[in-house]
């Protein structure tokens, strides 16, 4: 029974070309978009949840409160032991304490840039739970000078796993012994490691000074508890850890100071915004319109199916008398057409997990993700996917499947079959949301690209192009073979301006200083602060607006020394006369510091932070060789020649760190790779919603005009031109395009301006882009018409009447 | 057998009301041949609906074995006609998507007889109406008097108790159309009550009576030339 009605759907869908592949292509687009945004989705809900403990493993957050407020998701060194110490419910603690930016492993003489490297706690496997796959799995990481590393390192390095384990190597100045080898640790986890080092490698007065300072919020601290909390409850204890050491200690150094500390649960992690010097987030409102406009998607297919099926309404309408009249009841009649729908639903999902196959990498690339193959056929995708086959196979076939089976069978039979060629107004209805939906993504796409080509040529206050940094090694014997390089770029014709200092990327350091207030007296504020030589006003191009640049021939400038920016002079009160105010940082009791000084000259404001940001006030302190990177402003011209050339010069230096650079204007684009990842995923879904909402609408007008045939023939005849038939056949299509271009344009704009609250900086964009979309949708519409209109012109009035 | 008693059938548009059937009284014995002949647009193909379960009266009586049709749901005229009545319609209203076979299975299907059953009830009439050779084949690939025999087998393939014909020769030519004929007149032969409707001379005399209608109404029920002739 169930073979006879699928061999039927099966013909009758090969007899229906037209109708079959735009039905199945257009839901598989749909379905495609859904397993993708659900694999996604599914990643971000589930960061960190394979962890033995993950219920009771929890991350201790500060928020100082020292002259100003600093919110941040980092722990001083011993919060963790101490906590453990006085509370028996916190069962081990763990800490995180980065290495700054990437580490140059050297093994073998070769060496080997890497990153994510941290120094962590002989409890991080108790804390948390790792797939050890070579070497101990007990006494880990507990003497100095130890370390694990994953998978793809061991065998990187090494060979293999079992390669790797008690073998050494250098990171960055020190040698450490490889304990264990772990597999890959997955990407949705807060620290992803690719390797840590035992913290207590770093010197003893290192740590100790970290742990005493309970305003050194260094690490990244969590607890384990003996079973899972309530925060609220602890936050008493963590008051009192407040109350018993820190404030205590504050007042030692003559400070009214105090942290408020809180507890955030390690699943509840990934979506944690907001505080300072996290670790990157996930975007929950990204989850949200991600899985509602593949939802939208897949809701847009399925009316193209339910449209097409109805059109499809007066072919089998016949056929449907006839079955009846044969003895066939409405159950089995309305059986037959879900069991069609249930067909043409599942090749469209074969289809779509092809698409699905074919599209994952370019879907890795935008959504920053790895997922193989393997994840497509989890369990919850299996689950979505029969989700979805029930859905649309019933919702989408039962309307056309009852509307078909309620026909009477003597009406259809004398002739008298409904027409669904014609579109009535729950039709019309249906196109109209794929239009408002069209409409909608293709506006949003355009705004998106406005907003980032804004950014991308915005005036930051710098000289952004031609400029390429060149990281330095750690090591510093190498870094002294190669400091003759930067003599000779200065010398090199090609080469406007050198200065050893990184280049501000949209991220900044925040100092504690101390600055003069209008009594003349000291308060202490925290403020951005980069180090920089005397060439860093040169490469960047900015404006020396008041007092002098560092120089060498001020010994005292590297700390008495310091520039401000105007944003800086504002704020601080001090616009009238800037130069001379007091400054200090390094802090110590009393009043003193470790640099002591004084305002030398004002710079003129530029975007070191990133384009979400305002600007902020900035310090500039003189720091001629301290910095690891030096960065370049070429002249105009060809960069190919003068970089190989950088090339050759380093290569000569025989070291073995090998040559990078990297422009400053992509390194500034890393600032934005969540909106132009948003921006690449709105352009698919952009293209996917117009594609199927005009296979759609090219498919009704098919079904439209073969239904009309009589009455284009007959209007033919009687002198109608193709284009007044043509317009007959589109007028109603064109004032729906109208009505959903009324209803998605308030929309979007209110939902752009949300969006935009999000930069400092939004790009003004008026009725153009809306309007700009309008004309591309109708474009396309017209195109689609124009086709129809011009296969009318081509036939002959005589066939149309003869098809009677 | 058949049995009406004023039989009506008005139907209503928005503007205008057409009265197709007006209180018409026939009645038809078991076993009988009768055609019903009229001018176009008489009524007799919406008498012969009514007669075959396919649509309801507006107002009168219809019995069929003594039992009131008039009265029932769609569920319970379904059931009857599925078991009582096979149908044959002049644009023969094959399905272009089922084989022969499966055309002239149909019926059965629906009366969800078993698979073999099927089969052998079907491959048995395919030999009688000699498309046996065709069986796998699709309507659109036969000719119009080999489709027309088609729907004459699913017809009769669950041995109905009246077959109704509306112009069964109506899109075949002569010689075709009195094949089908021929196939008529063997049924009727074989005990079957059968009801045509038609407007050829030629054709109503095949039958053993004919009765005339015209806007509606019956004007006349004859003898047809055939029996009068034996």
């Amino acid at each position: 029974m169930i073979i006879s009605y699928i061999k039927i759907a099966l013909r009758h869908l090969i007899k229906n070309k037209v109708y079959a592949i735009v039905s199945i292509i257009g839901l598989a687009l749909g379905v495609t978009c859904c397993i993708l945004i659900s694999l996604y989705v599914a990643d971000e809900l589930t960061y960190d949840d394979w962890h033995k403990n993950s219920n009771r493993i929890y991350r201790v957050q500060s928020k100082l409160n020292l002259n100003g407020e600093l919110n941040t998701a980092l722990a001083s060194l011993a919060v963790g032991p101490t906590l453990k110490q006085d509370y028996p419910e916190v069962q081990n603690f763990v800490r995180f304490l980065r290495y700054p930016q990437s580490v140059e492993i050297t093994y073998n003489d070769k060496v080997y840039q890497e990153d994510r490297f941290w120094f962590t706690d002989s409890t991080l496997f108790d804390v948390f739970t790792y797939d050890i796959i070579a070497g101990a799995s007990e006494e880990l990481l507990k003497t100095p000078s130890t370390a694990v590393i994953n998978s793809t390192l061991a065998q990187r390095l090494f060979g293999s796993a079992q390669e790797a384990v008690g073998k050494q190597m250098q990171i960055n100045n020190t040698l450490v012994t490889i304990q264990a080898v772990i597999q890959d640790i997955p990407e949705n986890s807060e620290i992803p490691f690719k390797g840590v080092v035992s913290i207590t490698t770093l010197p003893q007065q290192v740590r100790d000074n970290l742990e005493l300072d309970w305003f050194r919020v260094a690490t990244y601290t969590f607890l384990k508890f003996n079973q899972p909390i309530d925060e609220g409850e602890f936050d008493a204890k963590l008051d009192t850890l407040n109350a018993r050491y820190v404030e205590p200690w504050a007042a030692q150094s003559g400070v009214v100071a105090n942290i408020d500390y809180s507890l955030t649960p390690l699943t509840g992690l990934h979506f944690k915004d907001g505080l300072d010097y996290d670790l990157p987030k996930g975007n929950f409102s990204y989850i949200l319109i991600f899985g509602l406009l593949a939802l939208f998607i897949l809701l847009i297919a399925s009316i193209n199916y339910v449209n097409l099926s109805l059109a499809q309404g007066s072919k089998r309408a016949k056929e449907v008398g006839v079955r009846k009249t044969l003895g066939a009841d409405q159950k089995q009649i309305r059986l037959q057409f879900l069991g069609e729908s249930f067909l043409i639903t599942g090749l469209a999902i074969i289809l779509g997990l092809g698409l699905v196959e074919i599209l994952l990498n370019s879907f890795n690339a935008i959504s920053n993700k790895s997922f193989t193959s393997a994840d497509i056929f989890s369990i919850n995708l299996v689950v979505v996917l029969v989700g979805i086959l029930t859905l649309v196979g019933i919702i989408a076939g039962g309307y056309p499947a009852f509307v078909l089976s309620s026909l009477k069978p003597v009406r259809v039979l004398r002739g008298s079959i409904p027409n669904f060629g014609g579109v009535g107004l729950f039709r019309k209805g249906l196109i109209l949301i794929q239009f408002i939906f069209s409409l909608f993504m293709i506006t949003g796409t355009m705004l998106i690209g406005s907003q980032m080509d804004y950014i991308h040529s915005k005036n930051l206050g710098f000289d952004r192009e031609n400029v390429i940094s060149i990281p330095l090694p750690a090591d510093t014997s190498a870094t002294k073979k190669l400091s003759p390089i930067i003599y000779e770029l200065r010398e090199d014709s090609r080469v406007a301006a050198v200065s050893r200092t990184n280049m501000p990327s949209g991220n900044s350091g925040e100092l504690m200083f101390r600055l003069e207030d209008d009594n003349g007296a000291l308060y202490e504020k925290g403020v951005k602060t980069l180090f920089v030589d005397e060439f860093f006003i040169e490469v960047l191009g900015l404006d020396l607006i008041e007092g002098r640049n560092f120089s060498r021939e001020f010994p005292t400038d590297q700390q008495q020394a310091f520039i401000i920016n105007e944003t800086a002079a504002r704020r601080f009160n001090w616009e009238e006369s800037p130069l001379d105010k007091r400054m200090q940082w390094g802090l110590l009791a009393n009043g003193q510091a470790a640099n002591d000084g004084k305002v030398v000259g004002v710079v003129s404001d530029f975007n070191f932070l990133s384009l979400h940001n305002p600007l902020e006030p900035l310090v500039l302190c003189y720091n001629p060789s301290g910095s690891n990177t030096i960065s370049v402003k070429l002249k105009a011209g060809n960069y190919t020649e003068v970089i190989s050339d950088i090339r050759s010069s380093w290569e000569e230096k025989s070291i073995k760190h090998p040559f990078s650079f990297s422009f400053l204007d992509d390194d500034l684009e890393q600032n934005y790779t969540d909106e132009m990842n948003m921006y690449s995923i709105f352009k698919y879904f952009a293209f996917i919603s117009i594609l199927i909402a005009l296979l759609g609408l090219f498919a009704l007008l098919s079904f439209s005009v073969q239904t009309r045939t009589k009455e284009i023939g007959v209007r033919k005849i009687l002198g109608a031109s193709s284009a007044r038939i043509a317009w007959i056949l589109v007028r109603d299509f064109v004032l729906i395009l109208v009505i959903a271009f009324v209803i998605a344009t308030p929309l979007n704009l209110y939902l752009m301006d949300i969006w935009l609250e999000d930069f400092a900086y939004k790009v003004d964009y008026g009725i153009a882009i809306p309007g700009l979309s309008l004309v591309l949708a109708a474009a396309l519409s017209i195109l689609v018409v124009f086709y129809h209109a011009f296969r009318i012109n081509r036939t002959d009035p005589a066939m149309a009447l003869r098809y009677e | 057998m058949i049995k009406t008693n004023k039989l009506s059938r008005v139907y209503r548009t928005e503007d205008v009301e057409t009265t197709a059937l007006n209180a018409v009284d026939i009645e038809i014995k078991k076993g009988e041949f009768v055609a019903i002949m009229g001018p176009s647009g008489c009524g007799k193909s919406t008498l012969l609906n009514i007669i075959g379960l396919l649509d309801t009266p507006s107002s009168g009586e219809y019995f069929l074995d003594d039992q009131a049709i008039h009265p029932l749901r769609e569920k319970q005229r379904s059931n009857i006609r599925k078991e009582n009545i096979g149908f044959i319609f002049q644009s023969f209203n094959l399905i272009d998507e089922l084989t022969v076979f499966e055309n002239v299975e149909l019926p059965l299907f629906y009366l969800k007889k078993p698979k073999a059953e099927r089969e052998e009830k079907v491959n048995h009439i395919l030999e009688k109406m000699g498309i046996a050779h065709r069986a796998k084949h699709y309507p659109q690939q036969l000719s119009g008097g080999q489709q027309q025999r088609v729907a004459v087998a699913r017809a009769v393939i669950n041995s109905p108790k009246i077959i109704l014909a509306d112009e069964p020769t109506g899109n075949l030519d002569s010689a075709h159309g009195n094949e089908v004929m021929e196939i008529l007149t063997q049924l009727h032969e074989a005990g079957s009550t059968i009801i045509m409707v038609t407007h050829s001379r030629h054709d109503a005399n095949y039958a053993e009576r004919i009765i005339k209608l015209h806007d509606g109404s019956v004007v006349s029920e004859l003898e047809s030339e055939r029996v009068s002739l034996i």
